[in-house]
């Protein structure tokens, strides 16, 4: 059923059919998706022993954030990429992102808090969906026809992410990385693009790891691109002195890996190499992974119940309500439910990418719902990861799970967004490409 | 308009030249993509949870469970009950130095003589730089009331276990004792540490990161009230006879000079320690000033050569193996050459001898002759029926097994000496009073053993009754015969050892020559004395061994030695224990031979007195530095 079906059905009044479309274009897997992962978060508050103070407030969160995505589902989601609401909109991100280096409160060595009036401000969670707003409203102006078009975009994304790398927040500015990577893929860039831009940091690791894994892959980039990347852009000429200018970066940023170790803190260090064997380090830089992966093999299948995980509640687990809180569900409710939360961020980026198919027509739409696609899937993965010890710890919070206001409402509003963009590019308008 | 048509179209192939290439296969990148992210996480939960799951949560118990749990360890009895070992409750005081109200050196000064430390110190440790000081550990409830009574804000008493040993120094050796952290060290603590501290069913508090208790709901007694109580033992010792033991044990070791001595008494039909006397000793309520020398058992970890104790076992091995004769005589011409080596008697020959007459003289050459009748093999085998060569497995820790030389090695003169205990052989104290109880107890040999029963403090319903191993070893006749060769050896022969009043005692002095640090030669005029016998002869029920190392009096003889010793314990322990006498004993009657010697604790009160402490059983005072 979509609105002009609706529209077809004379004989129901139409004030009933007003408040019925308001019904349409839901998707309700997307829904029904967030809605199970806010259950299991609220009740994961309710029932620990230590947080319950957090309930109440994420209980208001969820709210505020519901009336604003319902909001948002029902606003044109074109609105936000009008080029001077963007402009706007992207201003206002920066003036937030400014104050509060200049007047945020800080907690735990970073400063990301804004107080503006009665409430609590996190700028750089809301600079995350102003972000794709502009970059989507950027790449439909200038989409990428060429690899140095790439580039370009990094004149919108660098300012807000090098002010929230200064805050410090690592885990967004990794995250405004990932929404770069996975929205220059769908604008146009090819998959050896990426391959380029990520080979830095695959040199880097390799050669940490093995010198001779590194040579071998160095020699593996010089064919593929040799073979597949930009044929028909360059002349020959051209692309063989990029194809050597980049495998020569490549080999210059091996050599240099000692280096730029060094420039990292010894705890930076730490923690990005810990997760390989948390073991070595028990009670120092392992202590974190260690005691996640101990709570969340402790909840064997079905979890010992909530409120009654003996890590979780018995202080073992670092900041389990925030970013380590897919511990506590691992131990306390187990296989099943562990699966079915990876099960519903699944859910959820397969509707986001199935949204941005639908509504190929309009670029924008499109390039919105990637962008959040990229970030739903970057959280989860990267927060999951971390507790299960497959991914360094970086501070990214877990959707809809972890708590925290501005995160909360923001999540929520994505919801409502790729809600908007579903409902505003019904599926059966036959797009170009048939 | 056609203007505004071809910009139209210019837009409109701009719109298309944005969008140039099909995203489908796109789509499958992502798709790929998003499956691998999420099979990689499902399949990593897969092995946290079930794979690895059981594994998981066993290691998250001990984790929760390792910190530093709070036992009260079981109490140590003798057989009737009374207390070696039990645990009290004594306080740690912590000080948070910030929190205290007063002034540095006025607090010092007023906690100094609460807590019994310097007033210097106290202040040396506020001064510190730690936020938090221990001031004193193990404090008794009247200076923790003191303590109360001043009401301080930053004075921390916490209360922990607290193990006393009501008795001091008794049976100190066969305890060991408790380390700092409550960790039994040697002895009946070291060997039962698990059953000691084993709280049945109670459940192990579980603590939390920060190491407060996790409150686990249940019906169970629970740990957090006050540290539950682990099983009871019960020893076979007897508290009386021990006190006599040391008692008679310490006065003869300090007054002849000696480096160590032991005794150990012993119920032969069924294994059961009594009395178990060790010298020197040390204090276990205050172990940290007692060298470790003094700390061990040594009658059971350290081996010496028993000399002619051991012709007790050479004559039932000879006798049993059919190698002699009950009625056969030796000649004894006070030397014997083996290959180019002689053995000499200590007293020169005796004679025609029969095996009366080679316990009464303890004649060297009729005990070597023996032990060269068997073959080397015969020999061996028996001697290790008699349980020398390996531990006994009595139920300490520590426990040394002696040496038995393998007969492949023997030289001829290896046997020939190892006939009268000095060869191929060496033993612990312990060894050698299970291998003649074997004679006591009709040709059985049974393991010595010292635990009687664990049980259950609040029901007291027994957990465990230790059943000692057992085995045949000779035939009842031949036990039969040697026991009453060595009562005639008693009766008949002149010496005191032995001489109990009322009791027919079988039983065989010993004077071993020392060996070297080196293990090489005998020292020269050093011996180990002693004697071990048991009583009475034709219904053993008291099995007594007294040895003596490094005596400097009185000879030096087993005889002299050894013998009061015996003599003192034996006494009294068939009285104590309603033995019941094979005659009765009369002072005036000349026709009874027997010559009773005064008990060593009386005859030198006056010296070991004038010597220092009055009190005898403290007789390792000297070995305190």
């Amino acid at each position: 059923m979509t609105t002009q079906t609706l529209d077809n059905l004379n004989f129901i009044p139409s004030a009933l059919r007003t408040i019925l479309r308001a019904f349409q274009g839901i998707d309700f897997w997307l829904l029904g998706a967030t809605a199970f992962l806010i259950m299991v978060g609220l009740n994961v508050l309710h029932f620990s022993q230590h947080t319950q103070g957090y309930f109440d407030k994420q209980l208001q969160y969820m709210w505020a954030g519901l009336a604003l995505s319902l909001a948002v589902s029902r606003i044109p989601y074109k609105l936000w990429t009008n080029k001077y609401m963007v402009s706007f909109l992207y201003l206002l991100n920066l003036a937030l992102l400014v104050a509060v280096m200049l007047k945020g409160h800080s907690a735990q060595g970073a400063q990301r808090w804004l107080a503006l009036g009665p409430i609590t401000l996190q700028p750089s969670e809301v600079a995350k969906p102003i972000v794709i707003f502009s970059l989507a409203a950027w790449l439909r102006r200038y989409p990428i026809n060429s690899f140095f078009d790439i580039f370009k975009i990094l004149i919108i994304l660098g300012p807000p992410a090098v002010l929230v790398f200064k805050q410090p927040d690592l885990g967004t500015s990794l995250t405004f990385g990932a929404v770069f990577l996975g929205l220059s893929y769908w604008a146009g860039a090819t998959i050896t693009d990426i391959l380029v831009l990520i080979s830095p940091l695959i040199s880097l690791i390799l050669n940490a790891v093995n010198k001779e894994w590194w040579l071998y892959f160095l020699g593996a980039l010089f064919t593929i691109l040799l073979f597949f990347w930009r044929r028909l852009d360059f002349k020959l000429w051209l692309r063989l002195l990029l194809i050597i200018a980049i495998v020569g970066a490549n080999y210059g940023f091996g050599l240099a890996r000692p280096h730029l170790w060094g420039v990292l803190k010894e705890y930076q260090q730490k923690r990005l190499t810990s997760f390989v064997n948390p073991y070595d380090d028990p009670r120092g830089s392992g202590y974190h992974i260690l005691q996640s992966l101990i709570a969340i093999g402790s909840g064997g299948v079905a979890g010992a119940g909530l409120g009654h995980g003996n890590q979780a509640q018995g202080a073992f687990i670092p900041e389990r309500h925030t970013d380590f809180i897919f511990a506590v569900i691992g131990e306390e409710l187990g296989f099943k439910i562990c699966a079915l939360i990876v099960l519903a961020y699944g859910v959820i980026c397969v509707r986001a990418l199935f949204i941005a198919l639908q509504s190929r027509g309009d670029p924008a739409g499109a390039a919105i719902a990637i962008g959040l696609m990229c970030m739903f899937l970057f959280h989860s993965f990267i927060n999951i990861g971390m507790t299960i010890g497959i991914m360094p710890v970086a501070g990214v919070p877990l959707p809809f799970l972890s708590y925290g206001g501005t995160a909360l409402i923001v999540d929520l509003v994505s919801i409502g967004l790729l809600q908007s963009i579903y409902y505003y590019n019904p599926k059966e308008q036959k797009d170009i490409w048939g | 308009m056609a203007r505004v048509r071809e910009q139209q179209q210019i837009r409109d192939r701009g719109v298309i030249k944005r969008h140039p290439r099909s995203p489908l296969w796109r789509l499958r990148i992502w798709q790929i993509l998003l499956s691998l992210g999420a099979l990689s996480i499902i399949g990593r939960l897969y092995y946290l949870q079930i794979y690895q799951g059981p594994t998981l949560t066993e290691k998250a118990k001990t984790q929760r469970q390792q910190h530093h749990m709070l036992v009260h360890r079981g109490a140590i009895t003798d057989r009737r009950g009374l207390p070696l070992a039990v645990d009290t409750t004594r306080y740690d005081v912590f000080v948070h130095v910030k929190l205290l109200k007063k002034e540095k050196e006025e607090a010092a000064r007023i906690l100094s003589p609460i807590v019994k430390e310097p007033e210097s110190k106290i202040l040396k440790l506020f001064n510190s730089g730690y936020p938090i000081i221990t001031l004193a550990r193990h404090l008794d409830r009247e200076c923790i009331d003191q303590l109360q009574e001043l009401n301080w804000t930053g004075v921390d008493i916490v209360s922990r276990p607290f193990r006393q040993y009501p008795e001091g120094k008794l049976a100190a050796t066969l305890l060991g004792y408790t380390d700092m952290d409550t960790k039994g060290q040697g002895g009946v603590e070291q060997a039962l540490q698990e059953t000691l501290t084993d709280t049945g069913n109670i459940p192990k508090p579980q603590l939390d990161g920060h190491g407060r208790t996790i409150l686990v709901p249940s019906k169970q007694p629970s740990w957090d009230i006050t540290p539950p109580l682990g099983r009871h033992v019960e020893l076979t010792l007897d508290n009386y006879l021990q006190h006599l033991a040391e008692k008679e044990l310490y006065a003869m070791c300090r007054h002849s000079h000696a480096l160590r001595g032991s005794v150990i008494l012993a119920d032969p039909t069924n294994g059961e320690i009594l009395a178990w006397a060790n010298y020197p000793t040390f204090d276990p309520n205050n172990y940290t000033k007692f060298k470790y020398e003094h700390m061990k058992n040594w009658s059971m970890v350290d081996v010496y050569q028993p000399g002619s104790t051991f012709k007790i076992v050479t004559v039932a091995s000879g006798l049993e193996t059919g190698a002699i004769k009950p009625n056969q005589t030796f000649y004894d011409g006070g030397s014997l050459t083996v290959g180019n080596r002689t053995i000499h008697n200590h007293d020169g020959g005796h004679g025609t001898i029969n095996l009366k007459g080679l316990f009464i003289h303890s004649s060297n050459i009729a005990s070597a002759m023996i032990g060269m009748a068997m073959t080397p093999k015969q020999f061996y085998d028996k001697l290790s029926d008699f349980g020398l060569g390996k531990p006994t497995g009595i139920d300490l820790p520590g426990e040394s097994g002696g040496i038995l030389l393998n007969y492949k090695r023997w030289t001829p003169i290896d046997q020939a000496t190892t006939g009268f205990g000095q060869g191929a052989i060496a033993v612990t104290p312990l060894q050698l009073v299970a291998a003649v109880g074997v004679l006591a107890n009709n040709g059985t040999w049974v393991q010595p053993h010292l635990i009687r029963r664990v049980y259950d403090p609040r029901t007291g319903v027994t957990e465990k009754w230790i059943e000692p191993k057992k085995r045949k070893v000779i035939a009842p006749d031949v036990a039969k015969l040697v026991s009453s060769l060595l009562a005639q050896n008693i009766a008949e022969g002149t010496q005191i050892a032995g001489q109990v009043p009322g009791y027919r005692v079988a039983g065989k002095t010993g004077t071993a020559q020392k060996v070297t640090a080196s293990g090489r030669g005998y020292m020269a005029g050093q011996t180990i004395a002693s004697f071990i016998g048991f009583l009475p002869a034709s219904n053993p029920q008291l099995l007594c061994l007294a040895v003596i190392d490094s005596p400097q009096t009185d000879g030096r003889w087993g005889n002299t030695v050894a013998g009061p010793v015996f003599n003192a314990v034996a006494l009294e322990a068939a009285r104590y224990l309603n033995i019941s006498p094979d005659y009765i004993y009369n002072a005036n009657d000349k026709t009874q031979k027997i010559k009773p010697v005064e008990a060593p604790s009386v005859k030198y009160a006056a010296e070991l007195a004038h010597q220092g402490s009055g009190d005898a059983a403290s007789g390792a005072e000297s070995g305190q530095h």
